[in-house]
């Protein structure tokens, strides 16, 4: 009895691990002789894609763009998650996709010597709007990666419980925020939902308060790295504090364990009145509640209405491996689903966002619309964080949480925050 | 008297207990049925239906059926490689004294100190270097390599454990270094092997990472989890897909679990009465 | 002589090298290729890199306190965690052990958190500490469940110990029934015989019969914590204000997000070095007591 199991048990493992072995094989196999049989060989386009939004329309676009092309196959990696990991292991093992999209800034500029350099494809670059092209430019003033949408972050509030609230007139500095937050505990509503558990949305929170309208976003950023500009010195500086003086007092019991889906979620069914955030996560409030009014709200940081910052900015990049084996497919893919019609209404429907190409098209997002008329005005600024020091928000969040649970004074977060800035160069 | 009294007291209290272990299976099921909204909101109450709705457009939007055959080859190929090596090393290790077995010994456990996230980046190199990015064999290697410390640690502890008499006596007998390994040895390792494929069985099926890191967007070769966490983001979360979809890919591991765990027990009851 | 020699190597070659070969395929050799990079500043995407000799390991001791602090946390944690889950697991064992179906219905249950992914863990947890501890306050009115549990650093730390060892209870629990039913039921019953309580043969019969579980329980337990990732990566994000970053966290961060790959690789390799006295120590202390028995 005991033998035969044990026979079993062993020619089992045996031929089950064969069958495993030759099966993985055999499936390779399989689709080569498919594409062989087709009389062409299959050229296989690799993507990587790091947008969890729109991805059914993204998918369309995509076999729109095989129709079109017999015999191109495109693969795409949706990464959303630890982007940066795994796009990072690839272009390591040498498996370096041949369109890929990454942060604008800091981050793409590590990637920009794998770059196809598109300056001198002028009929391409003219589909675009310029200031969105200065986002992909590198240090030596090439155009090294092509924008994606304009994305906008500042002070999302609910207009409803405003209005409940009677605030008539949107705060302009944080006296009267401290008045509208009293007015909203009167009604019982919830001022602030900071999500204050993530980093990165504490770090995107402080660079309003760094802003240099006169340098704009990179600009200031430059200046604090080379210690031009000192933090102890930013007129704005001492009101960070203050705001999140403000955000602990009038925000919910526990602060600090808000993290962006529970103060998205407060914030479209009126729970709260104000998060920070930006208009990315208009897919997500859509889906909690459809109808929320909402709205952007420059965030007040100074003395004046003028000083109010709603932050803009092309903050994905995609980029074309410059030694790609189908390097013009590659360029004709990301001009593709940047530029082209299909891509337009990805962009603009799908996603809701302003594309960073020149389109005619409606934009559905509510928010995006919201913050267009601020950028038609030419109220709005670039991104600090995106071209900060690597890891700013990482570094620098947590500093802020410190702060908030009264373990690191204003003076000693000011210096911590210094001295990244600094020693990161 | 006293003391059997407080004896079952820690029997009830375990098995109370095990409510809050159960939990999870519960939470995740009753919110597999809610939209997003009513997830965040009311976490902890009932949906207001049992629709079936989100289960058969998640079965049909990652296509499941490729994404459990892919993963069900993975788990089952990973898992026999290590049911046929684990034990065999495991036990000539334990029985040899000599410096090549405990330097062999040494190699195979030291990855159980080192955490993945500080080599990946090179193994990724080494699997490109070796052109198997992308594929399956690839990724099947890959994970055995993986499994491999721990299984061999857990049953060569395992083995020490064992009187050598038993095999002396098949050796006597005339039995062959494979013979008594096969036949002497293997059947008294049941209870440890049982625990091995369960936990090496798990963790294939669970794995994101490495699938992720070797797979990378192959669609034909993804296993479940990682289709899943391609829904999440730092600024979204797809919930009602991934929720339906971790209760579908929960399915089968939890019936292998129950099915398995009677043979930790059982199997080695048998095994001493036969002793 | 020589022939049996040889013999004895093949035999030895051919049960012990397939395994050789996988573990060095998968581990070994990509964490000693990876050590190649811990005298060089680069940050991990470009082609070149600049040589710096063993600054790395001069700036890990002397500039860099958050690495420090990760291997404090991850000390203490390792303590917490290998205590407490071998207790827990051993109790719940101890009484699953049982060839009941009530008891093989709760071995399934301690087995769950097991079976689901990670994801889906964090996200039940999230709400447990949030509406969960919310409504237990109110029909409790103990001010235990009213503490910002997650939102506290002190408190953060527990959240991670709780959160571990419900998550791999069930692995051990497993680890420790298979001990202990390989204990012969002539010796307890001998033991009872001779007019031993429950503790007494518990003590005396089934613990140093157990020993070798107990052993195999303890290393990968704290082997589990050294390399505690998983749950810091997904639930807490090392927060909050930096207080639950493990070493392999802050190793992950370094090489991915502050992008200096050769710094991270110089933490891995002393945190290796660390580890391996650390379990050379505890089998050392592990095998004097098995062979006491």
């Amino acid at each position: 009895m005991k033998k035969r199991t044990l026979a079993l048990l062993v020619s089992t493992v045996m031929v089950s691990s064969l069958i495993a072995g030759c099966g993985g094989g055999d499936d390779k196999e399989e689709k080569k002789t498919d594409k062989d049989g087709g009389g062409k060989e299959e050229i296989v386009l690799s993507v990587f894609d790091a947008h969890a939004y729109g991805l059914d329309e993204y998918d369309e676009m995509k076999k729109k763009f095989e129709e079109d092309h017999p015999g191109v196959k495109v693969e795409v990696q949706h990464v959303s998650n630890d982007t940066l990991t795994v796009l990072q292991s690839r272009v390591n093992s040498g498996d370096i996709p041949d369109v890929f999209d990454i942060e604008s800034g800091t981050n793409a500029k590590m990637y920009y010597e794998y770059a196809y350099d598109w300056t001198d494809d002028t009929d391409v670059l003219e589909l675009f709007n310029e200031d969105a092209l200065e986002t992909g430019r590198d240090d030596d003033g090439k155009i090294k990666s092509l924008p994606w949408t304009y994305e906008n972050m500042g002070i999302l509030y609910n207009k409803d419980c405003f209005s409940e609230a009677g605030i008539t007139e949107l705060p302009a500095n944080l006296e009267e925020l401290e008045a509208a937050c009293q007015k909203l505990e009167e009604k019982g509503i919830t001022a602030f939902a900071v999500p204050a558990k993530e980093t990165w949305v504490l770090g995107q929170l402080a660079t309003h308060f760094m802003m240099d309208k006169s340098l704009d976003g990179p600009g200031t950023a430059d200046a604090l790295k080379s210690g031009k500009l000192k933090f102890a010195d930013l007129p704005n500086w001492d009101n960070l504090f203050k705001f999140l003086d403000l955000a602990v007092k009038y925000g919910p019991e526990k602060p600090l364990e808000i993290d962006w889906e529970t103060s998205e979620n407060m914030l479209a069914n009126g729970d709260a009145a104000m998060i920070h955030m930006g208009d990315w996560c208009q897919s997500t409030l859509d889906s909690f509640n459809a109808s929320a009014n909402l709205g952007f709200l420059p965030c007040p940081v100074g003395a004046t209405a003028e000083d109010a910052t709603l932050l803009s900015n092309c903050n994905w990049t995609y980029i074309v491996n410059k030694d790609s084996e189908n390097l013009e497919l590659a360029k004709e893919y990301c001009q593709y689903i940047l530029s082209s019609d299909e891509g337009q209404s990805w962009m603009c429907e799908a996603v809701g966002a302003v594309p960073g190409c020149k389109t005619d098209k409606e934009v559905t997002g509510k928010l995006a619309n919201d913050a267009k008329t601020y950028i038609d005005a030419g109220e709005t600024n670039g991104w600090i964080h995106t071209v900060a020091p690597a890891s700013y928000g990482e570094t620098c969040g947590p500093l802020m949480q410190s702060y908030m649970l009264g373990e690191l004074s204003a003076e000693e977060m000011t210096a911590q925050f210094q001295s990244f800035w600094t020693s990161a160069q | 008297m006293r003391r059997m009294k407080n004896v079952n007291i820690i029997v009830i209290i375990v098995f109370v207990c095990s409510i809050f272990w159960l939990m999870p299976l519960i939470l995740i099921f009753i919110n597999s049925f809610k939209p997003y909204n009513d997830m965040i909101q009311k976490f902890l109450a009932l949906p207001k239906s049992w629709d079936m709705e989100m289960y058969i457009e998640t079965w049909t939007k990652f296509d499941f059926p490729r994404l459990i055959v892919n993963t069900l080859l993975y788990t089952v190929s990973t898992v026999l490689a290590v049911l046929l090596l684990a034990p065999m090393t495991a036990y000539k290790l334990a029985r040899t004294k000599s410096k090549l077995s405990t330097c062999c010994f040494i190699i195979v456990i030291i990855p159980m100190m080192v955490p993945f996230q500080s080599y990946m980046i090179s193994l990724i190199k080494l699997v490109a270097n070796l052109k198997l990015t992308g594929t399956r064999m690839g990724y099947i290697l890959v994970s055995i390599g993986l499994c491999m410390p721990l299984a061999v640690y857990m049953i060569h502890g395992f083995i020490k454990s064992i009187p050598i008499e038993l095999e002396e006596c098949a050796r006597i007998d005339g039995a062959g270094k494979l013979r008594t390994y096969f036949s002497i040895v293997l059947p008294l390792l049941k209870p440890i092997l049982t625990t091995v494929v369960v936990l090496d069985t798990l963790a294939v099926w669970n794995d994101v990472i490495t699938n992720q890191l070797i797979i990378g967007g192959k669609a034909s070769a993804i296993n479940i989890q990682n289709a899943l966490y391609m829904q999440f983001s730092a600024q979204t979360s797809d919930w009602e897909h991934a929720l339906p979809g971790i209760v579908m890919s929960m399915i089968p591991s939890l019936i292998f679990f129950v099915s398995m765990q009677k043979h930790i027990v059982g199997g080695v009851t048998s095994g001493a009465v036969k002793g | 002589m020589r022939q049996k020699k040889i013999k004895d190597f093949l035999t030895f070659a051919l049960f012990v090298f397939p395994t050789v070969i996988f573990v060095l395929f998968a581990t070994d050799i990509p964490f000693v290729m990876n050590l190649y990079y811990s005298v060089f500043d680069w940050n991990g995407v470009g082609r070149s890199m600049e040589f710096v000799g063993g600054s790395n390991f001069v700036k890990i001791f002397t500039q860099d306190p958050l690495f420090w602090d990760a291997v404090q946390f991850t000390l203490k944690f390792a303590v917490f965690f290998v205590v407490t889950v071998n207790i827990v697991s051993l109790t719940v064992a101890l009484v699953m052990a049982k060839e009941k179906k009530s008891s093989s219905i709760g071995r399934a249950f301690y087995y769950i958190p097991y079976i689901i992914s990670l994801t889906a863990i964090s996200l039940i947890w999230k709400f447990i500490f949030g509406p969960g501890f919310e409504a237990l306050y109110e029909i409790t009115g103990w001010e235990l469940f009213n503490w910002s549990w997650v939102g506290t650093p002190k408190l953060a730390f527990y959240v991670v110990v709780i959160m571990a060892v419900w998550q791999n209870l069930g692995f051990y629990m497993v680890n420790y029934i298979a001990g202990i039913v390989a204990v012969p039921r002539e010796l307890i019953e001998a033991a009872k015989i001779d007019g031993a309580n429950s503790p007494q043969t518990l003590v005396h019969i089934t613990l140093p019969l157990i020993m070798p579980s107990i052993s195999i329980c303890t290393l990968t337990s704290l082997t589990f914590a050294f390399k505690l990732f998983d749950i810091v990566m997904v639930f807490t994000k090392g927060g909050p204000a930096n207080s639950t970053v493990s070493v392999a966290y802050n190793i992950y961060m370094e090489a991915f997000t502050r992008n200096n790959y050769g710094l991270a690789t110089a933490k891995s390799l002393i945190f290796v070095i660390f580890c391996l006295i650390v379990t050379a120590v505890q089998l050392k202390v592990t095998k004097s007591r098995e062979v006491e028995q």
